[in-house]
């Protein structure tokens, strides 16, 4: 329905009309869209990026159907859509603008667009690898076609077999490997997980669903300083990949600590990165005395120096409560503002 | 179910240099040779692939240029059917979408001059450089910036020797070569080449036995400084075996236990180096003030292009002449082929193993290996990025 045109005053402001997507799922988002804008443009302005290809009407994925309203593409052309569509109220959101308040149906949810939708499937057991005296990388492979696309820092939903029970671990392997992940799972006498592990075979089935977790690595050039306690170590070693391909490098200090000597894992795997990582540092401490070589007898904040962080320091701290508040704590003395101090913590289950 | 006919393996046993085993696919944001540019004719356009990136190169008006060989379209290889129709284009044979080579921009449609899409799709460009001879491409990701050197990613100019080898950027280089599609990951033939312990392989050649080169049993390294991490600051990062220091090796010249004695008299020094991505230098080689240079570029995760190219300071017509006459004649027959065959013989059988049973984690490396060792560490500090499958639902 054209609207009459009439001569519209120069310094008139465009109007804006009010549109709600409606998804697939029942999601909706309000926009506005200035008369002078496409919906697609005026979305991805609001930050709601919808589906779209080749953005000049001619390839029909951004469709959506007008429930209510107005929504109108410029005539004198055709597009990949028939007489019949159209008189359904199908538009080309790229092509379209808006001529009333509208209300548009999207026929997909909003997760095809926002964030990832975790899978859920089975993967196998490859390998469970004893590490120290209270911990085990647990390494496991997904179904051929189920990759995992995930953030590093982001952690999964694991089924212990045999059992009900659901327990969560963060990706200690990178994140290009989608089909291979690995997880460190911290032993607790009785734990269902440890209890499984005892006895878990190559072979065995593992439901999993993954990727959860707003705790998530956003790679930049400032120092960072990560801060792990136990089978925290687990996130840090999959942000540990990704960093080493940033450029330019950002200097890391990477702090593990454990309470015992004889908890303390992957000294020698640590070593190893920092051989690989020309610009990462490495310090291991032990809350109580140990033996082994180059360990601090602290504990891992309490090992973070003044000269450790500079204004322009991003901080990731992963480990058991106590610890993470007291790294937090630390890291705001020392003047790293709030916004820049990542932090996941996990209770004992 | 894995074989165990390793010993005192453990899942972290390739810690030291893990982002080299996870490099199935090759090393991404390096420069690689794509095409000698005698094989690119004016308007011609060819199609090559590197670590899973599918390039269309294409010489027009004595410029190269390469371009994503995928048309937006329905994505058929523009190399497919090359059809060129205006200088600075490539035309898709199928339906006509034409692509300006500099920008790779969608500038028109044969049958559809007034389409939407035209100046609003392109596909990708790649940075080319063709220099002494060869085309080289930078392959890897399309943000990837700034473009490092070509001279990064080749190896470094020799300067301590009293004759030392043409430099593939060299101001007076001519080079002459082949490169052959082989089986096998690229580490795999990367490691052969640098491998100073397989002179067994090699011991009955023709070319060692024409020129009775003494070859012996094997190398032993006698220090760590045998193998040299070399490190340029924003230049070539590569390993040498420092074969011009005898005083670091041992050769073995007889082993009675399996009744072999070296042969050869006539002594000959060459050195070998490898530098990241994957390129061989072998100063003096095949013979004395020549050198050999071999690229292991991967196309997939199971495949690379075997380039063995030799290199000559020729400063005159004549002197380039006897260059391509030796090389026809001599060094090709006898060196590229004879005597690399065996190396390729050697890399088509280590794949698999490595591909089947995890051979990274299932080989038992022993004292010869020293320099392999080294260089998987030095791959591991020198890494751009990491090509990637590119096809979907697969590993
Ligand atoms: S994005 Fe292709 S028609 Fe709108
Ligand atoms: S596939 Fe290339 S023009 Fe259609
Ligand atoms: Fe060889």
């Amino acid at each position: 329905m054209p609207e009459p045109s009439s001569q519209t005053v120069a310094a008139e402001p465009a109007a804006v009309r009010r549109i709600q997507l409606r998804f697939a799922d029942g999601a909706t988002r309000e926009i506005l869209v200035p008369d002078d804008s496409t919906v697609l443009d005026a979305a991805r302005a609001a930050g709601v990026d919808l589906v779209s290809q080749c953005q000049v009407g001619t390839c029909c994925s951004c469709v959506g159907r007008v429930v209510s309203g107005g929504l109108e593409m410029p005539v004198a052309r055709t597009y990949p859509l028939r007489r019949e569509e159209l008189a359904e109220g199908q538009r080309l959101l790229c092509q379209s603008s808006a001529t009333a308040d509208s209300e548009v149906a999207l026929d997909y949810p909003v997760s095809v667009i926002e964030g990832r939708t975790p899978v859920r499937t089975t993967a196998k057991v490859m390998a469970v690898h004893r590490l120290g005296a209270t911990a085990v990388q647990l390494d496991l492979r997904l179904p051929k076609g189920q990759d995992l696309a995930f953030t590093p820092g982001q952690y999964a939903r694991l089924r212990v077999p045999g059992t009900e029970e659901w327990r969560s671990y963060s990706m200690a392997s990178g994140e290009r490997s989608r089909r291979k992940l690995s997880f460190l799972v911290r032993l607790l006498p009785g734990g269902a997980m440890s209890t499984y592990l005892t006895r878990a075979r190559p072979g065995d089935g593992v439901e999993i669903e993954a990727p959860f977790g707003g705790f998530v690595l956003q790679p930049r050039s400032e120092p960072h300083v990560l801060v792990a306690g136990g089978t925290g170590l687990a996130p840090m070693l999959s942000m540990l990949e990704t960093l080493q391909l940033h450029r330019p490098a950002p200097p890391i200090l990477l702090v593990f600590g454990c309470r015992r000597g004889e908890d303390l894992f992957h000294l020698d795997e640590l070593a190893a990165r920092a051989s690989f990582m020309p610009t990462l540092t490495v310090r291991v401490t032990c809350d109580e005395e140990c033996a082994e070589p180059g360990v601090l007898h602290s504990d891992p904040v309490a090992a973070l120096r003044p000269e450790d962080v500079s204004a322009a320091t991003v901080g990731y701290l992963c480990g058991p409560p106590g610890m993470v508040d007291a790294a937090r704590a630390r890291l705001t003395e020392l003047e790293v503002p709030a916004a820049r101090i990542h932090s996941e913590q996990f209770l004992a289950s | 179910m894995t074989t165990q006919n390793a010993v005192g393996n453990s899942f972290a046993v390739v810690r030291q240099y893990a982002p080299y085993v996870q490099a199935n696919w090759g090393y991404a944001n390096h420069w690689y040779p794509a095409l000698f540019s005698e094989e690119l004719a004016e308007d011609g356009v060819k199609g090559v692939t590197i670590g899973g990136h599918d390039l269309a190169l294409r010489r027009s008006q004595g410029k190269t240029y390469a371009v994503s060989d995928r048309c937006v379209h329905r994505g058929v290889k523009l190399s497919g059917k090359p059809m060129c129709l205006a200088d600075g284009t490539i035309t898709c044979w199928y339906h006509g979408f034409t692509y300006d080579l500099s920008d790779g921009n969608l500038t028109t449609i044969v049958g559809n001059p007034d389409d939407a899409l035209i100046g609003n799709v392109r596909i990708r460009t790649y940075p080319v450089q063709e220099r002494n001879g060869m085309i080289y491409v930078f392959v890897g990701d399309e943000d990837f910036s700034p473009v490092p050197d070509l001279s990064t990613d080749l190896p470094m100019k020799v300067t301590d020797d009293a004759n030392p080898v043409a430099h593939l950027l060299g101001e007076h280089t001519v080079v002459k070569g082949i490169h052959r599609r082989l089986v096998g990951n690229w580490r795999l033939a990367a490691e052969n080449g640098l491998d100073p312990g397989h002179l067994l392989v090699h011991w009955d050649n023709q070319l060692v036995v024409a020129l009775d080169r003494a070859l012996p049993l094997g190398l032993q390294a006698l220090s760590e400084d045998a193998t040299e991490m070399i490190d340029i600051p924003d230049g070539p990062k590569g390993v040498m075996n420092r074969y011009d220091k005898p005083e670091l090796y041992r050769p073995v010249l007889e082993n009675p236990k399996v009744n072999m004695t070296a042969r050869g008299t006539v002594p000959h020094y060459f050195r070998v180096s490898l530098w990241v991505p994957g390129v061989l230098m072998v100063e003096h080689w095949p013979i004395s003030n020549f050198v050999q240079y071999e690229f292991y570029v991967p196309i997939d995760d199971h495949h690379h292009e075997y380039w063995e190219v030799i290199a000559y300071r020729a400063e005159t017509e004549e002197e380039r002449k006897e260059f391509e006459f030796k090389f026809d004649n001599f060094l090709l027959p006898l060196g590229l082929l004879d005597f690399n065959n065996r190396d390729v013989f050697a890399r088509e059988a280590t794949e698999e193993h490595y591909t089947r049973f995890d051979g990274w984690t299932n080989e038992v490396l022993c004292d010869m290996d020293f320099s392999v060792v080294s260089w998987r560490k030095q791959a591991s500090r020198h890494l751009r990025g990491y090509f990637s499958s590119p096809y979907h639902d697969e590993d």
